[in-house]
């Protein structure tokens, strides 16, 4: 049974409404390239969003303006604690494109060219070093081009 | 804008033009990077790769764009920091106190077009509907008019007279009376007559005749108007030597009634007991 929701005043309501459940398909999309599993990146949406209402005034203190940035380090800590799951995997060409991409190359490209994070930004989110995110970059945008993704 | 990474160097070529190209394809490079970039995309073999990359990267963006959370996932999100049924109660609470707004507008406006149409009607009504014709109450208001030509008498009678064939004849001759008025003769020689009007009253007009006592100030007014003595009040009849009337009286005046001729009603107002009225009316009659 699901725990009664925390309540918040409304300005917190609000920020959580207007800045963060708005930016909610950014984070799906995200974590689809992470578990390349619909029921995957629905938890993992669900886990996101279950941690970050927790933390919510910490995170609207924070006057943080990246919100997409918070929401990808909170998507990416959340993976971190699911992977352990085996996620059923489709057959879309997107999955097709993305699954000889190893993990950390998808999570940069993910980051990069589908939610539209400055590589700067991604490299915090991600937790590792410009360098190493632009590395990863570079390898996931090889396999990308070299993949018949076709729409 | 995009800063260059300090450790660029340990990028390899390609590397390095993969990792920046989304970068410098958006117009997003400092000038010592895109320099780099272009002077790699210009090599051969690598001319290429910026268009390729580009057709890819929008073919990915693309696809993406088919994946979205349903409804109800979004409402699951939704629901970690607002309870469902708060909400549904704050919304429930706002619709009410908007549908109230609403209610109160609504009937305001219907109020005021009532109340526009109520008063068009009435002022249509009041200038083109029937007039209320005013009732003529003899004994009110010539009981009003004894005590105000009593107690001051000038200028109130258009033709002051002593001499009583003056005074017939004027009443005689007073154009738009629909009645010949009542003209007492002969009364006790104490009353001495003082002139006469016509008093108009629109819906009624009344001759009247004023007598002064020669002694005193003592006035008697013989007012006479066409009508019917049936039509005042019930009054318990006398009748003095063929004189019948009815009597009424005020806390200052007694009024005796009587008709003759037919069709005209002689009202004598005075400070005189009735009987003692009706007495100087059957003299005047006769």
């Amino acid at each position: 049974m699901a725990a009664a929701a925390k309540q918040f005043d409304e300005s917190l309501v609000n920020f959580y409404e207007e800045r963060l459940v708005s930016r909610a398909d950014a984070v799906y999309r995200f974590a689809f390239a992470l578990t390349l599993s619909l029921d995957g990146a629905q938890k993992c949406t669900e886990r996101t969003f279950r941690e970050v209402a927790a933390n919510l005034e910490k995170i609207h203190g924070s006057g943080e303006p990246n919100v997409a940035a918070v929401l990808l380090a909170y998507c990416w800590r959340a993976y971190q604690d699911l992977k352990s799951q085996n996620f059923p995997e489709g057959q879309s060409a997107v999955t097709k494109a993305l699954k000889p991409i190893a993990l950390e190359p998808r999570a940069a490209l993910a980051a990069v060219d589908i939610v539209g994070l400055a590589p700067a930004d991604a490299a915090k989110v991600l937790a590792w070093q410009e360098r190493d995110l632009r590395t990863h970059l570079a390898v996931a945008r090889k396999a990308l081009m070299m993949s018949s993704l076709d729409v | 804008m995009a800063q260059p990474s300090p450790d660029q160097s340990s990028l390899s070529t390609q590397d390095f033009l993969l990792a920046y190209l989304a970068e410098y394809l958006d117009g997003e490079l400092p000038r010592e990077l895109k320099d780099r970039v272009e002077a790699l995309v210009k090599t051969p073999g690598q001319e290429e790769i910026p268009g390729h990359f580009q057709a890819m990267r929008g073919r990915l963006q693309l696809a993406m764009q088919s994946y979205y959370l349903k409804e109800n996932e979004i409402q699951t999100i939704r629901n970690y920091v607002q309870d469902p049924s708060v909400k549904a109660t704050q919304e429930n609470i706002k619709i009410e106190a908007l549908g109230r707004k609403e209610l109160i507008s609504t009937l305001m406006r219907r109020l005021s077009l009532v109340a526009i149409a109520a008063a068009i009607i009435g002022v249509l009504v009041w200038q083109f509907g029937p007039k209320r014709e005013a009732k003529f109450k003899p004994l009110e208001f010539l009981g009003y008019e004894a005590l105000a030509l009593e107690e001051d008498p000038r200028d109130r009678l258009d033709l002051p007279s002593s001499d009583m064939n003056e005074i017939k004849q004027y009443l005689s001759a007073y154009p738009g009376l629909d009645f010949k008025p009542k003209v007492l003769g002969q009364i006790h020689e104490a009353w001495k007559p003082e002139g006469a009007t016509i008093i108009d009253y629109e819906i009624a007009k009344v001759a009247l005749v004023q007598f002064g006592h020669a002694q005193s100030k003592e006035k008697l007014f013989h007012f006479s108007y066409a009508g019917a003595l049936k039509d005042l009040p019930k009054a318990e009849p006398g009748n003095i030597g063929g004189l019948v009337f009815q009597t009424y009286s005020s806390d200052d005046l007694n009024l005796i009634a009587f008709e003759g001729p037919k069709g005209v009603v002689s009202i004598l107002a005075g400070r005189r007991a009735a009987p003692e009225l009706a007495e100087i009316a059957k003299d005047g009659s006769k």
